[in-house]
């Protein structure tokens, strides 16, 4: 089984060539996301998603100006490093072409400093999570064309008065006597018995630490919450007040395609190291939740998202949240609201400008549009968004491996009931 | 009387106050970055796009449209009285008509496929006789002043206390030194929908022989999601029935769960999922209750065929009369209510995952321009039919959102 990865980097752009950098990226490529000279995504198979977006208004702790950075993420099937460097390798050009205006990107690049390069700025990103584990570029795809073709053979062989194991046979013969399709029938890669002892060996050791640490982690907690119990009530008496306002330049990009992306950017509230200490262990905790917990396509409630993760840059004064998601802004901050606007307070919480809460979980994010000013706000524009399938939704994408699944899968009366209703 | 954007700078509101109005009632023109998204999510394009509207479809038609004056009468002859009195206010206060809108009575409040319409209406908390229902929604979701769904007041336009020296407006809430402009008023949603009703049934014709064991009447009411007789078919699957045309109270997901009697796809369940938009019932009443319109619609234009007898409808040939329906909507929140269940709810072909389906009768054909084929399909046992739903039959023919103003804030902008 391929596992998705993430490869996210912040640079910083030479001030001078911010214009130059925003024509390259919005006229030449973003043109022409598929073909484009400088980055083909059309030659990029293996890649779900992939950002370049201009960081140029965040602030550093202190109030001042950050200078302005170029965020690249990009996620894609495999191994990370052996993809970035055949991704430096075969992009070269393109590559040096962006990067060109940016600072400390070598004047004469080598495949060697390149590589170098993206390394030192790349930033680890302390959540990420992938909604449909295992499921490479090539298989989403492949699976939505074999549900298309099935449900066109249905269409064309009205079967409403036979019995449902006949109808499953004959969806069985027409896939295995399709050549396009003959792969559905066998069943798709699981995790290696390597990969599962470690994930499960990994999830008893955590449980283990938990309950010998528990004493010191239920101190620890008071401890901590009585500290954010104290600086909650510090931060309710400088909200920042922040421009309620309509993006044209985030709306121009917004809703072309039945997904969007969303590129949140803030500055960390003082005192710094808590802040930062605070949001590590918010994100580890989520991100081990993440890991056992939401692994069917549901994220705390919301089952929009398809990849989404977190970073820290600029010296650790900065949070990002990135995501990539169905449908429109609307219904998906309303998800955020309605499921999960405690875990927003807790961690955007941490973020200059965030409105007010009160025992940490409550207000904040419940209150609806005084959030969704304040992500607004914090949202900047991608020059640059590609994604690999457009057109499905993480649902989609959950009942298209269903129905190849069932394919090869002995199912009994109710099981195959439950199979034939996802058509 | 409810006032558009553009009415608020004709009436000299002060530009502060014009910008404190929800954020989705601002308008510019048609080739912003602003304007643009909205038609798209809206899915006001292709034959539904501006430049295919009666009124309001180009900027500079757009910007003459400063108020909306909706007169009711109950007759004839008091409403034609009615007019005659405001034409003649017309010129006195030299205000001038811009467009003019006749309704007609329909027979059985149906709209002009034959449906029963306006059935499920929510009622407003502390308004409606009935106390926990869930069909009960707080006032705020639709009046400015008051609490909402999210126990918080719902955003109000506001005017520095100098613009207010007879101290006409309410005080506003947590904004020292500015009054309330809301209050007691809200915003309205007017779009003129025309409908093709021999198109509509001719395509239903067709698709009845696509399928089995569906009828005209029986794929209509699967699309719909109520027989024209206004009874669900979640409660009535096979036959109609008449005793029911005005209930409204069902779920889903108890009884339903998969759409085998009513589709998920259906136009009723989608514009209002209930407890079945999630697998949690609860939640999804939840959710459901933060997305609800009250609805106010009227239809236009000469019955097709009296009746509404079908196999007139499809043998009588097309008399070119222009007839639809003025759908009136009103709410708090213009994004989160009108522009999201249009977006995801109504446009959304891969609504509650399924595939290449927005709503038959309102959804956007975002899909279709782009080449691909859209369905509707009707879950049973043991599998599934569907149709192909090639075209729209309702197209958008105008479309602006109002503020609908209360009394005091009238008398308010009367006296700037």
């Amino acid at each position: 089984m391929i596992f998705q990865s993430f490869f996210t980097t912040v640079s910083n752009i030479k001030p001078d060539k911010l214009a130059e950098l925003r024509h390259l990226l919005d006229n030449d490529i973003n043109a022409d996301l598929s073909n484009n000279k400088y980055i083909p995504f059309s030659k990029l198979p293996n890649v779900h998603y992939c950002r370049w977006c201009i960081v140029d208004s965040a602030k550093n702790a202190d109030g001042s100006d950050a200078p302005p950075m170029l965020l690249f993420q990009i996620i894609f099937d495999g191994k990370r490093e052996a993809f970035i460097k055949g991704f430096l390798q075969d992009f070269a050009s393109g590559i040096d072409k962006i990067y060109q205006y940016c600072e400390d990107y070598p004047t004469q690049p080598t495949y060697e400093s390149r590589y170098s390069y993206f390394r030192k700025f790349r930033r680890k990103e302390p959540l990420a999570w992938t909604a449909v584990r295992g499921g490479t570029v090539e298989q989403i795809l492949k699976e939505e064309k074999l549900r298309r073709g099935i449900e066109v053979f249905l269409d064309k062989n009205p079967m409403q008065q036979e019995q449902p194991e006949t109808i499953q046979q004959r969806i069985k013969a027409f896939v295995s006597n399709t050549p396009e399709y003959q792969w559905a029938m066998t069943p798709p890669s699981k995790p290696s018995v390597v990969w599962k002892l470690a994930y499960y060996s990994k999830l008893v050791l955590l449980i283990l630490c938990g309950i010998v640490l528990s004493p010191l982690i239920l101190v620890f907690a008071i401890f901590w919450v009585l500290l954010l119990l104290y600086y909650e009530k510090q931060d309710n008496k400088h909200i920042m007040p922040l421009k309620r306002e309509l993006k044209p330049e985030v709306l121009k990009r917004e809703d072309l395609l039945r997904q969007n992306q969303l590129t949140e950017y803030g500055t960390f509230k003082g005192p710094h190291w808590f802040r930062y200490t605070n949001i590590h262990i918010l994100l580890f905790v989520s991100s081990i939740l993440g890991k056992y917990k939401s692994t069917k396509g549901n994220l705390g409630g919301i089952e929009t998202i398809h990849f989404v993760s977190w970073a820290i840059f600029n010296k650790n004064q900065n949070l990002s949240f990135l995501s990539n998601y169905d449908g429109g802004w609307q219904s998906y901050l309303s998800e955020f609201i309605d499921f999960a606007a405690s875990v927003m307070n807790l961690t955007f919480g941490n973020i200059k400008g965030y409105p007010k809460t009160r025992w940490l979980l409550k207000e904040g994010a419940h209150e609806e549009q005084n959030f969704k000013m304040i992500v607004r706000a914090y949202q900047y524009p991608c020059q640059i968004w590609y994604t690999a399938y457009p057109k499905l939704r993480v649902k989609n994408i959950l009942r298209n491996a269903a129905i190849r699944k069932g394919l090869s899968r002995k199912m009994n009366t109710q099981q195959l009931q439950n199979w034939l209703k996802l058509f | 009387m409810s006032i558009s954007y553009y009415g608020l700078q004709a009436l000299k509101l002060s530009a502060e106050s014009v910008y404190s109005f929800d954020l989705d009632f601002h308008e510019e023109g048609f080739a912003s970055p602003i304007m643009q998204n909205r038609l798209r999510t809206l899915g006001d394009i292709g034959t539904n796009a501006p430049e295919n509207w009666e009124w309001g479809g180009n900027d500079t038609d757009r910007a003459n449209i400063h108020l909306l004056l909706m007169l009711f009468a109950k007759d004839d002859a008091n409403l034609k009285q009615l007019c005659e009195t405001f034409e003649k206010d017309f010129v006195t206060y030299q205000l001038e008509q811009v467009h003019e809108f006749f309704t007609s009575k329909m027979p059985d409040a149906k709209e002009h496929f034959g449906f029963r319409d306006s059935i499920a209406q929510p009622e407003i908390e502390g308004y409606s006789k009935k106390n926990a229902s869930e069909n009960v929604i707080k006032a705020g979701e639709f009046i400015l002043g008051y609490s909402n769904e999210y126990n918080i007041l719902p955003e109000s336009p506001y005017a520095p206390e100098t613009e207010d020296k007879k101290n006409i407006l309410p005080t506003i809430a947590n904004k020292k030194g500015y009054k309330d402009i809301g209050k007691n008023g809200t915003y309205v949603v007017f779009r003129q929908l025309e409908q093709d009703v021999k198109g509509f049934w001719s395509f239903i014709k067709k698709a009845t022989q696509e399928v089995n064991g569906y009828d005209l009447e029986r794929l209509g009411a699967k699309i719909v999601g109520r027989w024209r007789s206004g009874a669900p078919i979640t409660k009535c699957p096979i036959h109609d029935n008449p005793d029911l045309a005005q209930d409204n109270d069902f779920n889903y997901a108890e009884t339903d769960t998969d759409g085998m009697k009513c589709p998920i796809g259906a136009h009723i369940r989608r514009s209002n999922p209930r407890d079945a938009f999630m697998k949690e019932a609860k939640k999804s009443i939840l959710f459901a209750r933060k997305h609800r319109l009250m609805r106010r619609g009227r239809s236009y234009g000469k019955l097709f065929v009296e009746n509404f007898d079908l196999n007139e409808i499809l043998t009588k040939p097309d008399d070119g009369v222009k007839r639809g329906l003025y759908f009136l909507a009103v709410n708090a929140n213009l994004g989160r209510q009108f522009n999201f269940i249009q977006q995801a709810w109504i446009n959304d072909g891969a609504f509650q995952g399924l595939s290449h389906e927005p709503d038959v009768l309102l959804g956007s054909q975002t899909e279709v321009a782009e080449g691909e084929k859209t369905y509707f399909s009707m879950p049973q046992m043991p599998i599934r039919q569907r149709i192909e739903t090639p075209q729209a039959y309702i197209h958008v023919r105008g479309s602006m959102n109002f503020f609908l103003p209360s009394m005091r804030t009238l008398q308010w902008i009367a006296n700037l």
